[in-house]
């Protein structure tokens, strides 16, 4: 018996050394991870904007551990001179040091508040749209015919002061 | 409660399974991505769904619609794109021999069946000649395959003539998703050896992609009287480009030449083959749009150097469709048309078609209507194809479809649809002294009555039914020396396809068909050989299970149990095999695949025709590299 458990224990031991470094990230996070990286790179904040003082790219993300992870390539990454971090957002008060805040639960009352309290501030919200059906973001992440598209609220980015160049645009699968 | 009595080993042996499912949390056959390199383009590209999904569009076809998407095609190890059909709910796939299959859908399998409308992109591969499909010629770099969409029932009014039992719809990758090098090569014991090479590079919106790819196969060694050794060299081009309208540009070619072995009555022969192709479509707009329209032209010439004839062919075709929402109505209108010219020239050795050269043309145009009876819950697609051809004239292919969706995770669909197969060259043409063409022989009718139900319980359990009644009327037959019409009848059927994904890294797919041929001479018919190998001729049952586990990142275990009927009206028996894909990423540049196919049983016929030979186990090992 006692060896018995010595197997299994050595058994499950092996295999969580072996799995501790699995890439357990689906490809749909995988692409998400990749758009936000992408929108990083690509958009424009306002120069004079009190954020741009900020000595980091603040990629913030609320509700999504596991986008956190799949990002973990992208950290450090130059954006605009500025070195890419990504943050998990659990209060709304730290979200005002963000420059881009990706939303995956926008239907719960953090998501509401933090949309609410950032409106307007030169900081590009892009929201899962999942299951939710809650497409208020600047950029909204949607599934299309099994690929995830975005759409975009071009009227809330340029009262925020932010340009979203053409060649972002063009591939957008709507512009409002 | 009564117990069982356990062995130490098997309480081992549970435990450690619970453990190991309790642990692997890893990805279900996740492809890797760069996150900080991959562009929009590639973005807006990648299919993050499956078609198991109920947010899937392919959820809701009010038709029999089966998706096997890269990974699945990857894990099944085939190396050939029949031997890929097999798992397929309602698709026979037999080996004649090392080079050669009969593909069907809902029976009539053998080497020319000829109810099926294949198509590469878009292009038909099919031989307007026979009827059928040289899969030995026609094959496509497997890694490049996005995924293959297969229609069974008739698709003749959004397909045209001869999609009667089918279609199948190979889709190649976007150049966007092909980028960098890829090179693999492989070779076994009983299978082709191959070398397959490919380049991507991109350049902005606009991406491209070279391919190469050689197999060779030595002839079956199980059995003495194989002749059925193969050579196929390939090689091709895509690019794609985005446009400044949103739309879309695809130009694509591909080059072959090769041989295919088959044995033949009179001798042995070399059966050559080549051929070129080039398609361009434009896609007007993005996908989504309110307004979808696509222009596609594509032009194929090939040379068939058989032992009973030469074939040299070219055919044109152009297409345009539309599918456009009416304003906010409750109506989405999907119309085209098509003008097709084929031009043949055969030099007879055995067997001569007068006259031996011929020019036909072929046009289409179709109308369907999609109409939202209640919206999101009701909905009719109710329409008709009116094709003209030079052999039977003017067809005209009506469908209506209903689709009751009482959730957004089930689909209830009923259909009745009408479809032709327009004769083939040889049945109108051919000479031969105991067969003769007839001019007259007219088109083959079915009416199709289908019910079907799509489920997903739970959102990693898939299932799909369907149940069909097919009716047939002048079929084809060789009556005292002449081809004519004089077979008819019923079949219907039963299809089950289930996948589960239990947890992130392990997959089940399972698949039952039922099929059910009584078929009968018309008045005036009397070849009864024909009417018995035709009704015995395909399997009663057939089923397949796959079971996939990603045991760590980098290395995958799958195997998959074929299970096909008898063939009672042709000898041949009922065999169940397994196959066993073993993948194991050895770096991020480097993997090694090692298969065994056909394996846990002998050799074994699969068909009956006088070219067959016995498919016996394989195995062999494949290098993969990425750099």
């Amino acid at each position: 018996m006692k060896r018995l458990f010595l197997f299994i224990a050595l058994n499950c031991a092996i295999l969580t050394q072996l799995l501790a470094a699995a890439v357990d990230i689906d490809l749909a996070t995988q692409v998400k991870a990749a758009y936000l990286f992408n929108f990083a790179r690509f958009i424009e904040w306002p120069k004079a904007s009190a954020d741009q003082q900020e000595p980091a790219f603040n990629l913030c993300i609320i509700g999504d551990n596991k986008i956190a992870r799949a990002l973990d390539a992208a950290k450090g990454k130059d954006i605009a001179n500025r070195p890419l971090i990504v943050t998990l957002l659990n209060n709304a008060e730290t979200a005002l040091h963000c420059q881009l805040i990706f939303i995956a639960t926008p239907a719960t009352g953090l998501g509401r508040a933090i949309l609410n309290d950032i409106k307007d501030l030169p900081i590009l919200t892009v929201i899962d749209s999942g299951n939710s059906g809650v497409e208020d973001g600047m950029i909204t992440l949607v599934l299309v015919d099994g690929r995830l598209r975005f759409r975009v609220n071009q009227p809330a980015a340029q009262r925020a002061g932010l340009r979203i160049p053409a060649q972002v645009l063009k591939l957008a699968e709507n512009v409002s | 409660m009564a117990l069982i009595p356990m062995s130490r080993h098997s309480k081992t042996l549970i435990i450690s399974l619970a453990c190991w499912s309790l642990t692997c949390r890893c990805a279900w056959g996740a492809p890797a991505i760069d996150i900080t390199r991959i562009s929009l383009e590639e973005l807006v590209a990648i299919e993050v769904v499956s078609a198991s999904k109920a947010n899937d569009p392919y959820f809701q076809v009010p038709a029999a619609l089966f998706i096997l998407t890269a990974e699945d095609i990857r894990r099944s190890g085939a190396r050939s794109i029949p031997d890929i059909l097999r798992t397929i709910p309602g698709v026979q796939v037999a080996s004649l021999d090392g080079n050669k299959w009969a593909v069907s859908i809902r029976g009539f399998a053998s080497r020319t069946a000829n109810k099926l409308l294949v198509l590469v992109d878009g292009r038909s591969i099919y031989d307007p000649l026979f009827g059928g499909v040289f899969w030995e010629a026609n094959g496509v770099m497997l890694e490049s395959i996005e995924r293959i969409e297969v229609i069974r029932g008739p698709g003749g009014t959004q397909w045209g003539v001869n999609a009667v039992n089918g279609v199948i719809n190979i889709i190649t990758k976007n150049a966007h998703l092909t980028q960098g090098t890829f090179l693999e090569a492989g070779g076994g014991i009983g299978e082709s050896a191959f070398i397959a090479a490919r380049q991507g590079w991109r350049n902005g919106d606009h991406a491209s992609r070279v391919y190469a790819e050689y197999t060779q196969r030595e002839a079956s060694p199980q059995d003495s009287s194989a002749h059925d050794a193969y050579e196929m060299t390939r090689a091709g081009f895509r690019t794609d480009r985005a446009l400044a309208s949103r739309g879309a540009l695809l130009i694509k070619g591909d080059v072959y030449q090769g041989s295919a072995d088959e044995f033949n009555p009179i001798g042995t022969g070399q059966v050559n083959h080549r051929g070129y192709n080039l398609l361009a479509k434009l896609d007007f707009n993005p996908p989504n749009d309110n307004k979808q329209n696509w222009l596609q032209m594509n032009y194929d010439w090939f040379e068939v150097d058989h032992y009973t004839l030469i074939e040299k062919r070219h055919t044109y075709a152009v297409e345009y469709q539309e599918r456009v929402r009416l304003g906010t109505s409750r109506h989405t209108l999907n119309w085209g048309g098509e003008y097709r010219y084929t031009t043949d020239r055969i030099t007879p050795i055995v067997l001569s078609v007068t006259p031996p050269e011929r020019g036909d043309a072929i046009y289409s145009v179709r109308l369907v209507d999609e109409i939202w009876l209640v919206t999101d819950r009701h909905k009719l697609d109710i329409g008709s194809k009116v094709e003209r051809n030079d052999y039977s004239g003017t067809e005209i292919q009506p469908s209506i479809r209903y689709a009751w969706y009482p959730r957004r995770t089930q689909t209830l669909w009923a259909s009745i649809a009408r479809a032709a197969r327009a004769p083939s060259r040889l049945e109108s043409d051919i000479v031969f002294p105991s067969v003769r063409g007839n001019p007259d022989f007219d088109s083959e009718l079915l009416t199709a009555y289908e019910v079907g139900y799509r489920l997903l319980p739970r959102p990693d359990l898939f299932i799909a039914t369907t149940i069909f009644l097919n009716d047939y009327s002048r079929l084809t037959t060789v009556d005292n020396g002449i081809i004519t019409n004089n077979m008819q009848g019923q079949t219907h059927g039963f299809e089950l396809a289930v996948r589960a994904r239990p947890t992130p890294s392990w997959g089940m797919d399972l698949s039952y068909s039922y099929l059910d041929l009584n078929l009968e001479l018309a008045s005036g018919g009397t070849n009864r050989n024909q009417l018995r190998n035709t009704q015995g001729g395909a399997p009663r049952h057939q089923a397949s299970f796959h079971n996939g586990w990603q045991i760590s990142p980098n290395s995958n275990v799958n195997f998959t149990l074929r299970y096909v009927d008898e063939l009672p009206a042709l000898n041949v028996d009922a065999y169940a095999v397994a196959d066993l894909w073993l993948a194991w990423r050895f770096s991020p540049h480097v993997e090694w695949v090692l298969t065994g196919r056909n394996l846990f049983d002998g050799p074994h016929y699969e068909q009956a025709d006088v070219a067959a030979t016995r498919v016996a186990p394989s195995a062999f090992l494949e290098f993969i590299l990425q750099p």
